[in-house]
């Protein structure tokens, strides 16, 4: 019994930590942000966060301080605002969808608690880098250096400062952000009743539900999670002239960009799609095009030097290609055909093991019919077909056997990215086309 | 008093009970009744002990036994798993390994001629076997 209360505990620090310090109460200026709901709120506060944690990984500071640190900082925003809050969390406003939401927390939460098995990487190379930091030990000292730490960091945070101490407790923020990226996409239907939106949510939690465990520890979930509010911050720029309001997301997807390289390595490829996808935005000026083009060109060398020349390791990546393999691989037909092929086999089985990357798919056929009507395709286009190239050619020039590469990573590897066409869906819905 | 209350209780489930079939239904394909049942009966050690195994696989149970038995002041412990697994030893927060190799565990040990155990290096003479249990070993180096 003390374990569930424990996870209810849980369940009210993470929101403690993502409803604030930025919502409509705290600062009135983001209002156009909170349109309908607080989702998005939570959405900049949790892209906060991960930044703070980002940053403190760098540095050896003691996790129970800086919890306490911030749990000052938002007990207190909680205290001058109390009034307020419990009257919106109490009224009858979205009453399905604010059950709804608790209600999918604990369906996770008490999933992930019962089933306490890690996933084959989580236990060899996650779990050791979150023990480095849950023991207060620095980034310089973590395991398997080649990996980055942020999930880790972020495990390891709310692992600490649990009351039980248990593992797990950890990975339920992953959980949360899951759930909270799953409710952002939903969101943005419009027009639609309560019910129908909860469908919706039921709908894509179905269908890209952990069936492989996949939220045991892998990283996997977090690139989702945070290409989901890529995805939306683009949308959101796409649509919107407004200076003021336009800076603001723009800001936004910076922060967002900067996060996907320190989650996983995978990441670093994401962030140059992201920023391609963001030089093809309409009302956007072109300083602010090549500042972003210089944040994560930034970003990205930073990481490499931090990997390459602090930490000293071979390879930023778990994997070398010489170039005699490399020549090989792409310039003997018969191997390039067999791979290519075999790529493509896996490629249409990993979308059946999480349905929303068929109807992704689907979906991104489906819009070249209604190219004109769907203003912002080509945001989806652009990145689908770095993404496609990106998966094609990592497996043409992995040098581990390919099958069993295929086997082990793929379907994780589109799970990563679907996150970030889902809104394609909605707008699919939203334009009545489907 | 009490009619009124149940009374109540039958129109909100008349007036949502869509959103009940809803919630059932995803429920049901999360089993989270199982999985509360499972929080509410079993403890954290028995679900690991259940997840990894007591001898055999990862071992949490074997491995558990040990620390508590015989590592109460040295928490290292160097660990070989004849068997293709990850490594136990971060399952256990306060463990390191004994890079020295005065405490060594081998788990899933079936053949005496195991490659893995030449790859180690590893002198039987150097060392006395303190605990046994199926292909489960614990031994310590004598000083």
């Amino acid at each position: 019994m003390t374990e569930i209360f424990q996870i209810f505990f849980q369940l009210f620090i993470f929101f403690l930590f993502t409803f604030f310090p930025i919502n409509k109460y705290t600062f009135s200026k983001f209002q156009f942000v909170y349109i309908n709901s607080n989702y998005n709120a939570f959405l900049i506060n949790i892209i906060l966060i991960l930044n703070i944690f980002l940053l403190f990984s760098f540095f050896k500071f003691d996790l129970n301080y800086i919890f306490i640190g911030l749990l000052f900082v938002n007990l207190s925003l909680l205290f001058f605002n109390f009034i307020n809050i419990t009257k919106d969390i109490f009224s009858k406003k979205n009453v399905h969808l604010k059950f709804a939401f608790i209600f999918i927390c604990f369906c996770f939460f008490f999933k992930t608690a019962a089933n306490l098995e890690l996933g084959w990487d989580a236990l060899s190379y996650w779990l050791s880098k979150t023990n480095n930091f849950y023991n207060n030990k620095s980034v310089f000292e973590m395991p398997h250096l080649a990996s980055p730490q942020l999930g880790a960091y972020m495990w390891a945070f709310f692992w600490k400062n649990s009351f039980m101490q248990k593992e797990y407790l950890g990975r339920l923020f992953l959980d949360y952000l899951y759930i909270i990226s799953i409710f952002v996409v939903a969101d943005s239907l419009k027009k639609q009743s309560d019910f129908k939106k909860l469908i919706f949510i039921f709908c894509l939690v179905l269908f890209t539900f952990d069936y492989n465990n996949t939220l045991s520890g892998y990283q996997d979930y977090l690139l989702f999670i945070l290409l989901v509010f890529c995805s939306k911050s683009l949308l959101e720029l796409n649509l919107k002239s407004n200076s003021s309001q336009n800076l603001i997301i723009y800001s936004l997807l910076i922060m967002t960009t900067i996060l996907l390289p320190w989650v996983k390595n995978e990441g670093i490829f994401y962030s140059i799609f992201i920023m391609i996808v963001y030089f093809f935005i309409d009302y956007q000026l072109l300083i602010k095009k090549f500042l972003f083009l210089f944040i994560v060109a930034a970003n990205i060398l930073i990481r490499v030097f931090f990997v390459k020349v602090i930490l000293v390791t071979d390879n930023i990546f778990q994997f070398s290609f010489t170039p005699e393999v490399l020549f090989i691989n792409i310039f003997n037909i018969k191997e390039l055909i067999f791979r290519l092929s075999y790529i493509s086999f896996y490629l249409i089985r990993s979308m059946f093991q999480y349905p929303l990357i068929l109807i992704n798919f689907i979906s991104i056929i489906f819009s070249f019919r209604y190219f004109k009507y769907l203003n912002n395709n080509k945001i989806f286009y652009i990145f689908f077909f770095f993404n496609l190239f990106f998966i094609y050619g990592t497996y043409i020039v992995h040098t581990s056997p390919l099958v069993w590469q295929l086997q082990t990573s793929m379907s994780r590897l589109l799970l990563q990215t679907c996150g970030f066409y889902i809104f394609l869906v909605v707008d699919l819905i939203n334009k009545k086309i489907i | 008093m009490n009619t009124n209350i149940f009374n109540k209780i039958i129109l909100i489930i008349k007036s949502n009970y869509n959103y009940i079939i809803l919630f059932l239904f995803f429920a049901s394909v999360t089993h989270l009744f199982k999985n509360f049942n499972i929080l509410l009966v079993r403890t954290y050690d028995e679900r690991l002990l259940r997840t990894y195994g007591y001898c055999g696989g990862i071992s949490y149970g074997y491995i558990k036994k040990i620390k508590n038995n015989y590592l109460l002041h040295d928490k290292k412990v160097y660990i070989v798993n004849f068997d293709t697994y990850p490594s136990s030893t971060d399952l256990f927060i306060d463990l390191k390994i004994d890079a020295d190799k005065n405490n060594v565990i081998f788990l899933n040990l079936r053949d005496t001629n195991s490659d893995k155990l030449k790859d180690i290096n590893f002198n039987f003479s150097k060392y006395v076997l303190l605990n046994r249990e199926d292909s489960c070993y614990y031994y310590k180096k004598i000083k």
